[in-house]
């Protein structure tokens, strides 16, 4: 029973309550907006959690989505509806109270209930006894990739990838089949977005300044993503990141003219099309679907140096369309669907 | 190509789904055309699978990326997934031939887009039905998920209420099923189901409360996703209030996956020793699904509109089905599963059939019915045999599925559940009855006809041949037919697939 | 006491994760409003990810990334290493989020234009009528 200090469980604790009160407090809050701005805090909270966890890409991946992304696209549906909420309705009281019983008795259940589960960081754990060990210790000399989890992401589990990257492609076919449909009449809009007329220097002189840094950072977290955090996702959302800033900076039509809505929606495919697309390759070569090691004779290399090319090539796919996607849900989304003007 | 089946009736659809998006508006006919190639050579794939399963008398495998199973992610392809990935792909390829007049009215603008959707539901469902892996499931699951979430909401304008709440609930089931395969993964260090039944055979996880808690967690996600009676109340606005292609599609499909993945759940990864032995609220599941079965086909006899009523059914058939699988001993387990290919045929004829006649009078309202022989003979015909079978008359599949469910029930003692059968029988037999005979000696004068209104009076009395278009006629009594099909070939699918897949210890 | 301790402090984190399950899942049923609704849905799954996130920790180990020898050689000590599998699937579970998320929104625009409220008693009353 020795507990081994360097895990600073009062750092970990003092964390965890403080995204108890960051959650608690963004179901509270009266004012929407800023609601949106302590749930964008309570991801930054859980960020730290994971680094402190050693999960830096997942950490890595929550800031660039949860943290940025989400607290943009909060703010940017923020402008089309009712900022302040009503309190709840009192006929509404009963229902809350047994919601609130049931609750409360589910939780203590599942609390008691963590008596049997193994200890927290303890490495005899089923979970880090049985599979883990393999792709640590098989995962280098099989894909030639250090980084284990994006060997596990875009390899062994390779096809979960593919159909993530699916996700989001379908998440930006859906934002924009539902806002932007031309027929719909705009019965009761509310328009309080606002006008963008001055000229302001300082905002644009920073993004001037930033955003190349920005892109530059993203290609190098996407093409260095096996050997550091990060990798097609990571490098995607912050390229994406990088098209939102130029929008919020300048104006909307301002990026648009740089990066069209018709080739935004293109790269969505064309990334998910480069993923399936080699694994079609793999299973046109004789292998299984999203087998890399296909392509050694066409790259002229050995089969752990083709299964780390793969890995490369996908996530460049995930890069694409990742990228595409959170551009195109910020043009929907802040835009109302019309293209007209963003946040 | 035959050792490919297995993954490209899955990616068949995604790649359908990418050049839908990509090629641009080149013209509805372009899209259909598209769209019923991938789906066809989906179903191609998936009838070659059955083959190869039904010959070789057990699972087919495969490897994605060529790794060995617990580190890679496989399918498996067994008896059970076999016969419900046919369906699917079957229901998913009649659906859109369906659509060429409908999916064109519901969605005057960006036709494409909504096939790319259609496209990406159906590879959703089918890799939820063929993955071996529990976590890959979620992801499929949320794929079918978000396609129809954008499906639904084309919509009338309250559709988008209607859908919020369907996400919200989707998102729920959704998470419970994430959080059980924590405490699963938590437990045993696994992901896939074969791996994860033979690590769950030791004693000590037998025990477990935490292995308790991720298996109760994983059916209260599935029962959400699939609308068991008290958790049901999503589904009635979501599905009525949907296009008519939309809804063809989803009710008979989404509610059907989710029970093949209850099964799956609770046969393959967990067993029928485990889940009749140690869970202890696995008695009172019996009555849950009898309570559905009641209270959703008597809620179906109050409705007016056509769609709601058939969704209410829908609420009653997840009733057996979840009944069938808990029965705990062969005949209800042959009943539940042999239910879900019924019920995935019923229901797909049932709403083909409604929308051929919204489609025709624009009335959504059981009015709609009124004469509805005299002017549309063929779809009233297969509205018949789609009655019959629900209620369960003899040649139809219906009937056979509740044969069994009976004498499961029977055998197991459980007079509770016989007697909601019974009820519930009845009263579906009253519900079509009503509209039979609207439908046999509606007034025509009362009839709301689309060219009644231009019409003199008399016009209107006059009978007047109104059938549906050929592209909705079609598959629609192909899909009659299976029913007919489906129930004279019983004996044979109970013979070669469904006791093939009955899990030990029954 | 050291028991209790030792207790406390290995179990914290699936107290945590549980807690935030349950205030999400608060605000996603009982919340009026439908903005409310989605940020308890937001809560909701990070909780879920939380508790994956902590399967994969343990004790000693660093980021799931080999280090290499001075001669080039990997070190590969399972147990230096922290699990990178539920990293994985967490991964794949936020992105899965934030598209859950964009539609969400979406779809609160498009209630807000039909019924011109986003609160939950009064799409209910304006249906009604």
């Amino acid at each position: 029973m020795t507990w081994d200090a360097s895990l600073l469980w009062q750092f970990d604790i003092l964390v965890l309550v403080m995204m108890v009160i960051c959650a608690v407090t963004a179901l509270a809050l009266q004012g929407l907006l800023s609601s949106a701005i302590v749930t964008g805090a309570y991801s930054f909270l859980i960020c730290l959690m994971w680094t402190h966890m050693m999960a830096v890409d997942v950490a890595f991946t929550e800031a660039a989505v949860g943290a940025a992304i989400s607290t943009v696209i909060f703010l940017g549906t923020a402008q089309y509806i009712n900022r302040w909420i009503k309190k709840d309705p009192p006929r509404e009281q009963g229902i809350k109270q047994l919601t609130l019983v049931i609750g409360v008795i589910c939780a203590v259940m599942m609390l008691s209930a963590t008596r049997d589960l193994p200890d927290w960081a303890d490495p005899a754990s089923p979970a880090s006894t049985h599979l883990s060990p393999g792709y640590i210790e098989q995962g280098y000399h099989e894909t030639a990739t250090p980084n284990v989890v994006t060997a596990v992401l875009a390899d062994y589990r390779g096809y979960d990838t593919m159909f993530e990257a699916v996700v989001v492609f379908a998440a930006a076919l859906v934002v924009m089949v539902l806002l932007r449909r031309t027929s719909h009449k705009h019965r009761k809009v509310l328009h309080l977005r606002p006008k963008r007329e001055g000229r302001d220097t300082v905002l644009r002189g920073a993004a001037q300044s930033i955003i190349p840094v920005m892109q530059i950072f993203a290609l190098y977290v996407l093409f260095h993503g096996h050997y550091s955090p990060g990798g097609g996702f990571q490098g995607g959302v912050i390229f994406g990141a990088s098209f939102i800033l130029l929008a919020l900076c300048y104006n909307l039509k301002f990026s648009m003219n740089r990066f069209r809505e018709h080739l935004v929606l293109w790269c969505c495919a064309c990334g998910v099309l480069l993923y399936a697309g080699i694994g079609a390759a793999c299973l046109g070569l004789g292998w299984n679907f999203l087998g890399y090691a296909a392509l050694a004779d066409l790259l002229g290399v050995s089969g752990k140096m083709a299964r780390s090319y793969g890995i490369l090539a996908v996530e460049i796919g995930v890069g694409i369309t990742v990228m595409a996607v959170m551009v195109s849900l910020y043009y929907d989304l802040a835009s109302g669907g019309d293209l007209e003007e963003g946040l | 190509m035959m050792d490919h089946a297995p993954v490209l009736m899955i990616v068949l659809p995604v790649f359908a789904s990418l050049a839908l998006t990509l090629i641009g508006p080149l013209g509805h006919r372009a899209a259909y055309g598209l769209l019923i190639l991938s789906i066809a050579g989906s179903l191609a794939a998936a009838m070659a699978t059955l083959v190869q399963v039904v010959q070789a008398g057990r699972a087919v495998q495969y490897r994605m990326g060529d790794w060995m199973p617990p580190m890679g992610i496989e399918l498996v392809i067994d008896h059970l997934s076999a016969g419900v990935l046919v369906m699917i792909s079957g229901c998913a390829l009649l659906t859109a031939i369906y659509s060429m007049h409908t999916a064109r009215q519901d969605n005057p603008d960006r036709l494409n887009h909504y096939y790319a959707l259609f496209a990406l539901l159906v590879a959703g469902l089918m890799g939820m039905t063929a993955t071996g892996d529990v976590f890959n499931l979620y992801v499929l699951l949320e794929i079918s998920a978000l396609s129809s979430y954008g499906l639904l909401a084309r919509g009338k304008g309250k559709a988008y209420y209607a859908t919020f709440r369907y996400l919200m609930m989707g998102t729920i089931g959704a998470s419970f099923y994430l959080l059980g395969v924590g405490y699963l993964y938590i437990m045993t260090g696994s992901l896939n189901m074969a791996d994860l039944s033979e690590i769950l055979k030791q004693p000590e996880l037998g025990e477990s409360v935490n292995v308790r808690i991720g298996f109760t967690l994983i059916i209260l996600g599935v029962w959400i996703k699939m609308a068991l009676f008290p958790l049901h109340a999503w589904m009635p606005n979501a599905y009525s209030r949907a296009g008519t292609t939309t809804a063809c599609l989803i009710a008979p499909l989404m509610t059907k996956v989710s029970v093949y993945v209850m099964l799956r759940i609770m046969f393959t990864v967990f067993s029928a020793d485990y889940v009749f032995q140690q869970i202890a609220w696995s008695r009172l599941v019996i009555y849950v699904a009898s309570a559905a079965a009641v209270l959703g086909m008597i809620t179906a006899l109050s409705q007016r509109d056509l769609r709601k009523m058939l969704t209410y059914i829908i609420v009653a058939e997840i009733g057996y089905l979840t009944g069938g699988a808990w029965l705990a001993n062969t005949a209800g387990y042959t009943g539940a599963v042999y239910h879900i290919l019924a019920d995935g045929l019923m229901t797909l004829c049932l709403f083909m059939a409604v929308g051929a006649i919204i489609y025709r009078t624009g009335v959504s309202t059981s009015a709609a019915m009124e004469g509805i022989f005299q002017r549309m003979p063929v779809t009233a015909g297969v509205f018949l045999i789609a009655g019959a079978s629900v209620v369960g008359i003899p040649p139809f599949c219906g009937f056979f599925s509740k044969w069994y469910l009976l004498q499961g029930a029977v055998q197991a003692g459980e007079w509770v559940f016989v007697a909601s059968l019974v009820i519930a029988g009845l009263v579906a037999a009253t519900l079509f009855f009503r509209l039979l005979e609207k439908a046999f000696f509606g007034r025509l004068d009362d009839a709301v006809l689309e060219t009644g209104s231009k019409t003199s009076h008399t016009a209107a009395r006059t009978i007047r041949w109104n059938e549906a278009p050929l592209t909705m006629l079609l598959p629609l009594v192909l899909t009659g037919a299976a029913l007919l099909g489906l129930g004279i070939y019983t004996n044979e699918v109970v013979r070669y697939l469904i006791r093939w897949s009955v899990p030990a210890g029954m | 006491m050291d028991d209790l301790f030792y207790f406390i402090i290995s179990k914290y984190n699936y107290w945590a994760a549980i807690i935030l399950l349950f205030i999400g899942l608060y605000g996603m049923i009982v919340r009026n409003n439908l903005m409310k609704k989605i940020i308890g849905m937001v809560i909701f799954q990070t909780a879920i990810l939380l508790f994956f996130v902590s399967i994969g920790v343990k004790r000693g180990a660093t980021v799931p990334i080999l280090k290499f020898s001075p001669d080039k050689q990997p070190l590969l000590d399972a147990a230096a290493y922290a699990n990178p599998l539920p990293h994985v699937l967490i991964l794949t579970a936020i992105v899965v989020g934030v598209a859950v998320l964009g539609v969400a929104l979406a779809l609160l625009q498009k209630i807000q234009r039909v019924h011109g409220t986003i609160e939950e008693d009064e799409i209910l009353e304006d249906m009604r009528k």
